[in-house]
C-alpha cells in the first residue's frame, strides 16, 4: 500500500506539472497579443500572418484612421448633445433641429465611407488572399445581412 | 380429500418421531456461518486491497499507473488551454471591431 501512495502522489504531481506546462504553451500566443500595447493589432498580425513590413504599414494606417474617426465621434456627440439641448428647449422641430439631424446624418455616412475604405486600404496592405480573407469578415462583422446576424452576405464571399 | 378428512394422517403424523441423531458440531457450524456472513462485506474491501498490493508490486503496472496520470494532466491541459485561446481570439475580434467601427455604437 506505501508503493500505491507514493506512485499516486508521484502521478498526480507530474500530471499537475504537464497540466500547467500544455497550459502555458498553448496560451502563451494569447498572452503576448494581451501584453501589447495595441491587443487588436497583434491579434490581426497573428490572425491574418502580417509579415513586419504588412504589420507597419498597417499598424500607421490603423493609427490615422483612429486619430481622424475619434475627431468625428466628438463632433457627432457633441451635435447630438446641442440637438438634445435644442430639443427640449423647443418641444418641435424647427428648421435648425432638421439642419442639426441631416449634419448628425451625413456625419455618420462620412464616418461609414471611411471606415469601408479603412477596410480595402488595410486588406490591400496584406497578402492577397489574406485580404480577402480579411474582408470578408470585417464586412460580415460591419454589415450583417439580416439584423441581429453576422452571417456574410452571399455576394462577400465572391 | 377435504380438510376434515386429515384424521388419519394426522394420528400418523402424531406417532411418527426422528430417529436421526444431529450432525456433529452444529452449534459450533452453525456461529461459524454466521461469522462467515458477517465478514463477508469486509471481503471485497480487503480484495481490492491484495489486488492494490499485488499490482503495485509490478513495476510495469506502476509505469502505465503514471503515464496514465501524466496523459491525463496532458489532455486537460490541452483542453483547457485550447478553449482558453479561442476564448481570448473572439475578445480580440470583438474589440478590433469595436474600435473600428466605434461611430456604429454612438447614438
Amino acid at each position: 500500500m506505501k508503493r500505491a501512495l507514493i506512485a499516486s502522489i508521484l502521478g498526480v504531481a507530474l500530471a499537475v506539472a504537464a497540466y500547467a506546462g500544455v497550459f502555458y504553451t498553448t496560451t502563451a500566443p494569447s498572452r503576448s497579443e494581451l501584453c501589447c500595447a495595441t491587443p487588436e493589432l497583434a491579434w490581426l498580425t497573428n490572425e491574418f500572418k502580417l509579415n513586419d513590413a504588412q504589420f507597419a504599414r498597417i499598424s500607421t494606417l490603423h493609427g490615422a484612421y483612429l486619430a481622424k474617426t475619434k475627431l468625428r465621434c466628438q463632433k457627432m456627440m457633441s451635435l447630438n448633445a446641442s440637438l438634445r439641448a435644442s430639443m427640449g428647449k423647443t418641444g418641435e422641430i424647427t428648421p435648425e433641429i432638421e439642419k442639426g439631424m441631416n449634419e448628425i446624418a451625413q456625419l455618420r455616412a462620412d464616418c461609414q465611407q471611411e471606415m469601408f475604405r479603412h477596410f480595402m486600404e488595410v486588406s490591400h496592405a496584406m497578402a492577397p488572399e489574406e485580404g480577402r480573407r480579411y474582408l470578408t469578415w470585417v464586412l460580415g462583422q460591419t454589415l450583417p445581412c439580416q439584423s441581429g446576424s453576422n452571417s456574410v452576405c452571399p455576394l462577400m464571399t465572391h | 380429500m377435504k380438510p376434515g378428512d386429515d384424521k388419519d394422517l394426522h394420528a400418523v403424523f402424531s406417532r411418527w418421531k426422528v430417529d436421526l441423531p444431529l450432525p456433529p458440531n452444529l452449534r459450533e457450524n452453525v456461529w461459524r456461518r454466521v461469522a462467515e456472513v458477517e465478514s463477508s462485506r469486509w471481503a471485497f474491501l480487503d480484495l481490492g486491497r491484495t489486488w492494490l498490493g499485488m499490482a503495485f508490486s509490478r513495476r510495469s503496472f506502476i509505469v502505465s499507473y503514471v503515464s496514465g496520470l501524466v496523459m491525463l494532466g496532458l489532455l486537460a491541459g490541452l483542453w483547457h488551454g485550447r478553449s482558453q485561446q479561442r476564448q481570448v481570439q473572439t475578445l480580440l475580434a470583438e474589440r478590433y471591431i469595436q474600435t473600428v467601427a466605434s461611430h456604429q455604437r454612438l447614438p
